[in-house]
């Protein structure tokens, strides 16, 4: 009988023991006064970015990872140090992927540059344009050309996004213009005829001038 | 009657000259759609547009897609 009632304790303590560890393991670690984004709350910050940042790239359309993308900029800004970096859009879901990633990594310090001049030398050297040999954008790979274009229309997709920070635009036109602009970038770097790029360009230029103004013609 | 057989030739030769000279150039004239890039430049050249305003972006986006294949 005592070895049983022993028994029946141990059984009991290992039981307590199990649960306490699964609830410790479970729950967000954080305190109630961690604020998200404050030093020394690491892994609350870190759980909130993450959550954000899944939940955006879970939406099925281009348009609605887009939209969420701008309603949570804060939040996903605040995870930009250790988040994955997110495969561009126009880089998703066709055969050039690799090519496409590998552009937008060589490019980036590009748009880093304040000067006009210089960032436009910047696109073409990395477009693949031979100009420091003394080359022709005219001689230049059909490939090259593309990927010109591709950077110019990312430059644009900038502005168009610093935008809406800024309040010019609201955050459902920001997202209507960035979607064109992923489409027509997507067509451009799947390599389709031009005759089947201009009138996506055509209709891009339309939006935009109908919500940003300008004389895009 | 030599003399104007020799003018009615040399005439022939200029006026065909010319317009072998304006052809060449308006078909170097189609393939840039003009727009700010100075004496129609190439897009790589050091005096062509920079990308200072929204507007050049675009010129400069149909400029270079006038040059796909």
């Amino acid at each position: 009988m005592k070895k049983e009632i022993i028994a029946s304790a141990i059984i009991l303590f290992v039981i307590a023991s199990v649960s306490f560890v699964i609830a410790v393991g479970s729950s967000s670690g954080g305190t109630p006064n961690c604020q998200i984004g404050s030093p020394g709350c690491p892994d609350t910050n870190g759980v909130q970015v993450n959550e954000v940042y899944r939940m955006c790239e879970s939406k099925i359309t281009v348009a609605e990872r887009i939209k969420c993308r701008f309603n949570n900029k804060e939040i996903l800004n605040q995870g930009r140090d250790y988040l994955p970096e997110a495969v561009e859009e126009a880089c998703r879901g066709h055969a050039r992927a690799e090519e496409c990633k590998q552009l937008y990594r060589q490019s980036k310090e590009c748009y880093e540059i304040d000067s006009a001049r210089e960032k436009k030398r910047c696109f073409l050297e990395k477009s693949g344009v031979n100009i420091n040999a003394g080359g022709t954008f005219r001689a230049a790979p059909d490939d090259s050309k593309r990927n010109y274009v591709v950077l110019l229309l990312y430059e644009l997709q900038e502005r168009i996004e610093n935008m809406e920070t800024v309040g010019t635009i609201t955050s459902d036109e920001a997202t209507d213009l960035v979607t064109q602009i992923v489409e027509i970038k997507k067509l451009i770097i799947e390599g389709k005829p031009r005759s089947e790029i201009i009138p996506k360009i055509q209709e891009f230029k339309q939006a935009y001038r109908t919500i940003v103004g300008g004389t895009a013609q | 009657m030599k003399i104007i057989v020799i003018i009615i030739v040399l005439a022939v030769i200029i006026g065909g000259a010319a317009w072998f000279l304006s052809s060449d150039n308006s078909g170097e004239d189609s393939q840039t759609t003009g727009s700010n890039n100075a004496g129609g430049a190439d897009i790589s050249s050091e005096n062509s547009r920079a990308l200072d305003s929204n507007d050049n972006v675009f010129s400069e986006i149909d400029d270079a897609l006038s040059e796909l294949q």
